[in-house]
């Protein structure tokens, strides 16, 4: 497992930019064998389709013991979907800055939501019947979010046309598409148009702890499921603007086939806890 | 966005004898945040190198810290390292004002705008199931009265204190620091109540604000002083300026960062994790 760490010497956005940009390898593919091997074994071991679906990031993957809980929106947990599309806004010109961009972003979440009549539930939903103090501790959360990551990229990153807020990739595993795997990844960069290499960033809370480099491994594989004959991200840097750490982890086979067996231990170790429960 | 209806119909008894605030006086009428950002022409260079020296400073004193148990880290904040025989956790009806007074300080910065303070900060709290709001609705309607009084007290010193942030400030609300020495033995976290400016590039252009519910007192420009420290260790630059708004008396604090300063909160560490051994 290869780790990049930033150059002491450069400010944290250019070392930032050091680690997304640095030239790529030969680039390589997802290992077509190890997809299929994967999907049998999660297939085979899989917690039985009555129990319900089931939505694992690297964040529960690698915390599988614990149990998931109703999802319920709160501030926090609303920070990064609304965070993201301020960004994104701010990227492409839409919005002269986070904040106004975190306030168009719940005006038209809310809007969409009442013209459209999204689902109970939604995002949109629970914004628009939030009293006002929930609504501003979202503004708060995700406008923080949007400049922590913002501020944090280089005019040169910025040049490079990184893209932010688009959907997590999500694999529905063959065989068994109750389960899916979700990428927790925040910015994508492409790193050469004709080889199609690309880099990765995750901005994560805290600080980085030793199970850092897995997680970023994990959001790797993920991604790397999700683009059949595209090849595997150069790298994936995880970013922690609390600690004001950044390193850069460098896929390769060996990665991936560590945070394949990673994904198969979290699936027997969440259809133990079912069979358990039940 | 929707409008809140204060759903507790609180009688807010402002004249009640345990709210000393509303008898003080009006504070200056400049305005915090103007006065912590300053003139933009008369910002100091930043010294690219003085926070791997001061991390190098600490990591060399603190030589021979162990873990007291593995997994369980020695933490320290500005509050815990300036003050000493601090209780590690201070009472519930503290955290409910503090946590109370931190959601209407990010509701009045970001959106100018606040009707009913207990009810909006309450609904803040309730959406994280924060167990502070299930200590407030557990209280005695007199002694939810008086707290009522009291935070829309606080509120009032917010209100004359602070104007609406401008997006292109680029304001982080409750931004959490978390700095880890030896090789995360011990933990500095923080959360200062504002953070402002872009990261500095030549000049140092950060600048933080801590909103605290209790009286100044003479240990909180050495607080400031850590939480300088702490923003240095994090970004790599010194911030401009710290500041101290205690809503409890309007009195505001506001510390240049200098060199010196910096010094000092490194002391004042070395000295609170000898302290800790004792």
């Amino acid at each position: 497992m290869i780790l990049r760490h930033p150059i002491p010497t450069l400010s944290p956005a250019d070392g930032l930019e050091e680690l997304l940009l640095a030239p790529s390898r030969v680039p390589e593919q997802l290992d077509l064998n190890l997809r299929r091997v994967l999907a049998n074994r999660l297939a085979a071991k899989a917690p039985a389709r009555h129990r319900g679906s089931l939505r694992l990031d690297s964040y529960t993957i690698l915390n599988a013991h614990s149990e998931q809980g109703v999802f319920t929106w709160s501030p926090r947990r609303a920070r990064r979907l609304l965070g993201a599309a301020a960004a994104s806004a701010v990227l492409e010109g839409r919005s002269p800055h986070p904040l106004a961009a975190v306030h168009s972003e719940v005006d038209d979440v809310i809007a969409r939501a009442t013209q459209e009549h999204t689902r109970p539930g939604s995002l949109g939903t629970w914004l628009g019947e939030a009293p006002r103090g929930v609504q501003a501790a979202a503004i708060a959360e995700a406008s923080a979010w949007a400049t922590e990551l913002l501020i944090s990229l280089s005019p040169h990153l910025l040049h490079a046309a990184p893209l932010v807020g688009r959907a997590d990739p999500v694999w529905a595993v063959p065989g068994a598409p109750w389960i899916s795997l979700r990428a927790r990844r925040d910015l994508e960069v492409n790193l050469e148009s004709n080889s199609k290499t690309r880099a990765l960033l995750c901005v994560r809370n805290g600080r980085p702890n030793s199970q850092a480099p897995e997680d970023l491994s994990l959001v790797g594989l993920i991604d790397a499921l999700t683009h059949p004959g595209v090849p595997l991200p150069t790298r994936v840097v995880g970013l922690w603007p609390a600690a004001g750490r950044a390193f850069s982890l460098e896929i390769d086979p060996d990665v991936m086939r560590s945070a394949a067996r990673r994904v198969v231990e979290a699936i027997e170790r969440r259809r133990q806890v079912s069979a358990a429960a039940a | 966005m929707t409008s809140l209806q204060a759903p507790y119909g609180v009688a807010l008894v402002l004249t009640h004898p345990s709210c000393k605030i509303l008898s003080m006086e009006a504070t200056t009428a400049l305005d915090l945040l103007s006065q912590l950002r300053g003139d933009r022409s008369k910002r100091p260079a930043i010294d690219r190198g003085l926070a791997g020296g001061l991390r190098a400073w600490l990591e060399d004193e603190l030589v021979g810290f162990e873990f007291r148990e593995p997994g369980n880290p020695l933490r320290l904040s500005p509050r815990s390292i300036t003050t000493e025989g601090l209780r590690s956790v201070p009472g519930p009806g503290v955290l409910a004002r503090a946590g109370l007074v931190r959601a209407l300080l990010a509701q009045r910065v970001l959106t100018g705008e606040v009707t009913h303070a207990m009810d909006e900060a309450l609904a803040a709290l309730e959406a994280e199931e924060d167990t502070v709001a299930e200590h407030i609705h557990n209280l005695e309607p007199d002694a939810f009265a008086q707290l009522a009084a009291e935070v829309t007290a606080h509120d009032a010193v917010l209100a004359r204190s602070l104007q609406r942030v401008p997006g292109s400030w680029f304001p982080r609300c409750n931004q959490r620091l978390s700095i880890s020495l030896k090789g995360g033995a011990i933990l500095l976290s923080a959360q200062p109540s504002l953070a402002l400016g872009p990261p500095a590039h030549e000049v140092a252009t950060v600048c933080l604000l801590e909103v605290t519910t209790s009286v100044s007192d003479e240990t909180t420009a050495r607080r400031l002083g850590v939480l300088a420290l702490l923003e240095t260790l994090r970004s790599q630059a010194a911030p401009l300026r710290v500041a101290s708004l205690s809503t409890a008396t309007g009195e505001q604090t506001l510390v240049e960062v200098t060199d010196k300063l910096l010094v000092d909160a490194v002391a004042d560490v070395i000295i609170a994790v000898m302290r800790s051994k004792r």
